[in-house]
């Protein structure tokens, strides 16, 4: 090892990045990554003292490092392709997805929705009469893992044992979707694709799925898992349905106090997550007024971010359905902005949800 | 502040290295030593008081054994105190909990833990410091009278917290009459370098392996089996390379650090594996330890409690636990078992039997130092319980077998070997600086990602 070049690269090379690392004017978000980045640390003898400050300034050279976006795109070239790791931090291609591993199966995750899910169930609807359904929302996995060579959880497991735990109708949709109804780059389902299990849904639920719809294109969508991996440059283009019934109807956020229609196109615009599109994204409270419904009849839907798309369809039947995330409001407080009388009542988690469901209040 | 950092690499480093070139000869201890404790304090704070405490206690103690040689008492004294001041350090910052814990445990007693926490490297320097201030009272070195070139020596960022353990006498000459030349720069650079690599490319990745391991809910055999395996070469790649990056940092400022790894895992026998593991810390306990016990130039039975103590207190070193301390007590074990009943047959044993029996109960030693045993031990031999394979275990060998099958290379002399035949030829002049940049480019790419970056050897 005695060749002078090479110390020569090597300081000129830690030299040039660390000029540039200084001259670097901060960006203050990262588009691909779909996040905020970390902004210069504040410097006081306190934070210095506990090493806040410290702390603080390796998140900001990390996030502010110069060719950024490059490094990271050479990371997952070295790990997919020089390594040949066939994911990582869970991130797996297949099928043209890209997808996120649900494994291994959490048992204590499943008994926690489960429990918490019973606890809404008899404080509100068991003693006042309402019909109560709830479904599972298969995450993409269950049609693109295993055939792939990829671990996954053992969803019939996870549908018995939920089942055996819900003293509540079950509604199957399992066998209503296929891969391609899910986006390439996101975990989420396309609203467009999801008219089957409205059906099912529907029908389950007594009453009768109708409607016809536009489908509209919103633009370019890059998935919660493109902007995770640096691996691809993959796009989806986001659709959303329209018709009379679903321009018509009115969204109430009992957070922001304000009233947008279903498709929050401010939101959409202003957000790292185009999904925001429906229902103006994640939401503790949300009441959707549909006055060209063909009843008057009422819902409550328990949902996660696959609500968002789904709840729409339902326009069609009832005239006001309520949405609540019980990711964002505490169950016992449900009962101070809902007035139980005879509404349906439709639970609808997603497997991922389920399977890591310490977010539920 | 650790080496395989953004802000070590891209921040601390090149300005320590231009402030340092350009200073001239008298003012690069005055860097080293500014340096070293901003490096310091960046991790700890506050707590460089305690590594400073513990400078000025050897320097001072130093000074009065040399000056009082003559009288015992006095000089005999000094060490106490220099080795009363550094072994409390380390027994109240490192042991204090771990002993309340067990007072409470044996005495049913509710003795409230200490509110303290651990400074990095405190093993390290407070050992180093130690060996200082014994080896002048014995007379092996003279005591430094300048305190800014004994202060560059405890400090010294490059093998500060990790080791290697460098003695004062090793680098006594070099802190004053170091020569730097662009050979000693190139090398330290490629073994810097080749170390960082060893950590981010090979050792996190290993550990992101653990990591998944201990998420998966339906283990096989195999993959507890593979666990072991990938835990003892993280350990072997994160601690080397740490010894790496530091001997190829003291090669750059002109100082030679002592080897610390040489393919423990290619030994013929426990014995041999300690001669080629943590280097300095063996030495260490061999030349303060062992020999003053007595070595082995007494009784079998002082002997065997001669080696007891070294190698209770080597479990002990390297962490608060008792699974540390029984994994000392097992290489006792061993060493007895072959010092005394199996060492003439296991010379005279195939070369292959040799290498299977260490390795295997290497293996073992490393599932009882990562603090799982009770789980992995059992299981890795629970034949007809567990599933022998299975697909979670095979997608996961699928996924890390490059990095597996890299470790296991590397962790032999193969390379270095190969690397010999050809390193005096024009190709490798010219390639050599180009895979220490890819080397480093893709060491960053890792780290800008933010990805898993443990130290394993961090704490002790």
């Amino acid at each position: 090892m005695n060749n002078k070049i090479t110390p020569i690269i090597f300081i000129l090379f830690i030299c040039l990045f660390f000029v540039a690392s200084v001259l670097k004017e901060p960006d203050e978000i990262s588009v691909s990554e779909r996040r905020k980045l970390a902004s210069f640390p504040e410097i006081t003898f306190a934070s210095v003292s506990d090493g806040a400050a410290m702390d603080n300034f390796d998140k900001y050279i990390s996030d502010q490092f110069p060719l950024r976006e490059g490094f990271r795109k050479l990371n997952a070239f070295f790990q997919y392709d020089i390594f040949m790791q066939k994911d990582i931090g869970g991130l797996y291609f297949a099928e043209d997805h890209i997808s996120k591993l649900e494994y291994p199966f959490n048992t204590d995750s499943v008994q926690n929705i489960i429990d918490k899910t019973n606890h809404i169930y008899q404080t509100y609807f068991e003693n006042a009469g309402n019909n109560v359904y709830f479904t599972i929302i298969p995450d993409k996995n269950y049609y693109i893992a295993a055939k792939n060579g990829y671990p996954s959880i053992d969803y019939k497991l996870l549908e018995s044992t939920v089942t055996e735990g819900l003293k509540i109708q079950y509604i199957p949709i399992f066998d209503q979707l296929a891969a391609e109804d899910y986006y390439y780059t996101d975990s989420h389902w396309r609203q467009e694709k999801i008219s089957k299990v409205y059906q099912t849904l529907a029908n389950a639920m007594h009453v009768q799925p109708s409607g016809t719809y536009t489908i509209n294109t919103y633009g370019p969508f890059s998935g919660v898992f493109a902007s995770q991996s640096a691996a691809t440059t993959q796009k989806d283009t986001l659709y959303y349905l329209t018709n009379d019934v679903i321009d018509n109807c009115s969204v109430y956020n009992f957070e922001t106090n304000a009233y947008t229609g279903i498709y929050d196109f401010e939101k959409a615009e202003e957000d790292y997550d185009k999904y925001s599109l429906f229902l103006s994204g994640p939401a503790a409270l949300l009441t959707i007024e549909s006055p060209y419904a063909d009843s008057d009849k009422e819902l409550i839907i328990f949902r996660d971010s696959y609500g968002s798309a789904l709840a729409p369809y339902f326009t069609q039947n009832y005239r006001k359905i309520t949405v609540v995330d019980t990711r964002y409001i505490a169950s016992d407080y449900i009962g101070e902005f809902i007035d139980i009388n005879d509404q349906d009542v439709l639970f609808a988690y997603s497997t991922g949800l389920i399977n890591n469901s310490y977010s539920l209040k | 502040m650790v080496f395989s950092s953004l802000v070590f690499l891209y921040y601390f480093l090149p300005i320590v290295i231009v402030l340092y070139f350009i200073m001239p000869r008298p003012l690069k201890n005055i860097v080293l030593l500014i340096s070293s404790l901003v490096f310091y304090f960046y991790g700890e704070q506050w707590l460089v008081w305690i590594m400073v405490i513990s400078t000025i206690t050897d320097y001072l103690c130093g000074l009065i054994i040399e000056k009082y040689r003559k009288s015992k008492k006095i000089s005999i004294a000094a060490l106490i105190v220099s080795l009363v001041v550094n072994l409390g350090l380390l027994g109240y910052f490192k042991y204090s909990n771990f002993f309340v814990e067990n007072i409470n445990a044996l005495l049913g007693a509710n003795i409230p833990l200490l509110n303290v926490s651990l400074p990095i490297g405190i093993s390290f320097y407070t050992f180093q410091t130690m060996s200082y201030t014994i080896d002048v009272y014995r007379g092996n070195v003279a005591a430094q009278k300048n305190f800014l070139s004994f202060a560059t020596f405890v400090t010294m960022f490059p093998q500060l917290v990790a080791g290697p353990i460098v003695r004062y006498a090793t680098i006594e000459h070099e802190l004053n009459h170091r020569k730097h030349t662009m050979q000693n720069l190139s090398y330290g650079v490629c073994r810097f370098v080749v170390g960082l690599a060893k950590k981010v490319l090979i050792a996190n990745v290993l550990g992101d392996f653990g990591n998944i391991f201990s998420s998966v809910t339906d283990k096989s055999i195999l993959f507890y089996w593979v666990y072991a395996i990938s835990y003892t070469l993280q350990v072997y790649f994160d601690f080397s390379a740490y010894s790496d990056m530091a001997i190829g940092l003291g090669k750059m400022f002109g100082f030679s650090f002592p080897e610390n790894f040489n393919y423990p895992f290619i030994s013929k026998s426990i014995s041999e594996f300690w001669r080629r593991w943590h280097i300095s810390m063996g030495t260490w306990f061999r030349d303060y330890v062992y020999i003053p016990l007595g070595g082995n130039r007494v009784s079998a039975k002082r002997w065997i409690f001669n080696i007891f103590v070294v190698w209770f207190l080597t479990g002990f070193w390297h962490g608060a636990a008792w699974n540390f301390i029984i994994w000392g007590l097992y290489f006792f074990l061993f060493l007895v078992v072959e010092k005394l009943l199996i060492g003439k047959y296991l010379k005279k044993a195939p070369s292959f039997f040799q290498h299977v029996y260490v390795l295997f109960f290497i293996l073992i030693s490393f599932v009882i130092f990562s603090g799982n045993a009770k789980e992995v031990l059992p299981a890795m031999f629970s034949v007809g319980k567990i599933p022998f394979i299975n697909d979670v275990t095979v997608y996961y060998l699928k996924s890390y077998f490059i990095v597996f099958l890299i470790a296991v290379v590397g962790s032999t002399p193969l390379i270095k070997t190969l690397y010999g035949k050809i390193e005096r030829s024009k190709a490798v002049r010219w390639t050599e600086p180009v895979v220490v940049l890819l080397l480093l480019i893709f060491s960053t790419a890792y780290l800008v990602e933010g990805s898993f970056n443990p130290f394993l050897y961090f704490r002790f």
